[in-house]
């Protein structure tokens, strides 16, 4: 009975929680304000994410101690810059997005200086940037002039992968907070199909982006997740280059959506297969 | 000459010099265990491998001494790995953001049994709160290279959640009753 209770409150939490936030406050934002479409988005993912993670890990003091739990305030910065910059051209929002990486990664990176050679430390940081601003470039040419709610479920696919791989190498409160991640993003989705115009613009992508390179670099540095799944894990952000594809450019909604999740979760599943067969087989633990 | 050493007499006086042997943990004779609750039908036990610390004892007053104690948290052995992992990671102690945990004498009461009460800060996943040990001490003895030995045994019971660790509550109980059996030698 306990147990029974622990699953459910679990589901309320990672899941059911910050789907309904998502899906409210950008519904509200979108239909009440006048704000745009992405800052709702935006706003919505954020919020929706930040009451997960609350719910899961508890409202501690500020500023917090442990690094993880600086999750749900990474995603502040790249909301306030990319709403600031969204009318500037690109060069902005390059500097913008520079701004955003040097704070987050410094932020995940600082509480273990100790544990690298100040090279190593550097040649961290700067390819942790580089490998972020990859991924946000990608993501950023993939914006179309017509609201793309595809995004939103790749998000929940990626996110999803992250949350995946963190548990099953032991990190439950990071794949909780991915968890969470994933789920405020199906709300978003849900939200914009009674919604057509929300979309996912540069803000919104920046602090999804954000949440899941600070998820990716706890579950790798803290939680000491395996790097092949953790590299896996990134390598399905790209999936979205794919949107781009002639072939599925003008494809209907639902073949572009699938196959682009597909492509998303092929690389999980790799991940997830290579987890469950190295996982020792005579040494089980359910905590 | 004689002022001199009424001089230095008086300021002794004031500013008593403690008498307390510092004692050096010897690890391959002491243990740092844990247990906690499991369920609420089971004691759970695990241990830490490697920690290091210096006792010193003041037996003729034993309010003047001093106990430290610091543990390598990536040591923590449950005897299963899977366990050990996710005891490492942000879900309990956070080894890579919180190397150690230590334990730092504030102070110290001697009991009519001739047991000690030993108050200090513990530090744990970054947050320091103080606790009490319940302490015995035992010797000394002479050790095999002639060198003076004592035991401490030392348990304190508290609450992880008030060290920010919440994971797995309440199947994994939230008192936790830390045990170090000591064995030190003087230097």
């Amino acid at each position: 009975m306990q147990s029974n209770q622990m699953v459910v409150e679990q589901l309320l939490n990672t899941a059911a929680y910050p789907l309904l936030t998502g899906a409210a406050v950008s519904l509200a934002l979108g239909k009440l304000t006048r704000i745009p479409r992405d800052a709702a988005v935006a706003v919505a993912l954020l919020a929706g994410f930040a009451v997960g993670f609350f719910a899961v890990s508890g409202f501690g003091e500020f500023p917090p101690i442990k690094v993880h739990e600086w999750l749900p305030y990474t995603g502040l910065p790249p909301l306030i810059l990319f709403l600031v910059c969204s009318k500037q051209g690109q060069k902005v929002q390059a500097i913008a997005a520079l701004v955003v990486v040097a704070l987050v990664f410094w932020l995940d990176f600082a509480p273990i200086t100790h544990a690298f050679s100040v090279p190593a430390l550097i040649a961290w940081l700067i390819g942790s940037a580089i490998a972020w601003l990859g991924l946000w470039h990608v993501w950023d040419r993939s914006r179309d002039e017509q609201p793309r709610r595809e995004f939103f479920l790749l998000f929940v696919v990626i996110a999803t992968g992250v949350s995946l791989v963190s548990v099953l190498d032991g990190g439950a409160v990071i794949g909780q907070a991915a968890g969470s991640l994933a789920a405020a993003s199906g709300g978003i989705f849900l939200a914009s199909l009674l919604q057509p115009k929300l979309e996912a613009g540069s803000a919104t992508i920046a602090v999804f982006l954000c949440l899941f390179a600070g998820l990716l670099v706890n579950a790798y540095h803290y939680v000491e997740v395996r790097p092949l799944p953790v590299a896996l894990a990134y390598c399905a952000g790209f999936c979205v280059l794919l949107l781009k594809h002639g072939g599925l450019r003008e494809a209907s909604f639902i073949k572009r959506t699938s196959l682009t999740c597909l492509a998303g979760l092929l690389p999980i599943i790799i991940a997830v297969i290579f987890l469950l067969m190295n996982a020792p087989v005579d040494d089980y633990y359910d905590y | 000459m004689r002022k001199f050493l009424f001089g230095t007499m008086t300021l002794l006086a004031f500013f008593p010099v403690s008498a307390a042997d510092p004692y050096v943990v010897d690890n391959t004779h002491s243990g740092v265990m844990f247990s906690v609750d499991h369920n609420n039908i089971a004691t759970f036990f695990g241990r830490f491998n490697e920690f290091s610390g210096t006792m010193n004892y003041d037996e003729a007053n034993p309010a003047s001494s001093k106990f430290d104690l610091t543990i390598q948290m990536e040591s923590v052995d449950s005897a299963n790995a899977r366990r050990d992992k996710h005891l490492r990671s942000p879900d309990f102690f956070n080894t890579k953001q919180f190397p150690t945990a230590s334990f730092k004498t504030t102070g110290v009461t001697a009991n009519a049994d001739g047991s000690l009460s030993v108050t200090g800060d513990f530090t744990l996943a970054g947050k320091t709160q103080p606790i009490t040990f319940a302490m015995k001490v035992r010797g000394p003895v002479n050790g095999r290279d002639g060198a003076k030995v004592r035991g401490f045994f030392a348990t304190a019971v508290f609450k992880r959640s008030d060290f920010g660790i919440t994971y797995g509550n309440p199947g994994v109980g939230d008192e936790v009753k830390i045990t170090a059996s000591l064995e030190a030698v003087l230097k």
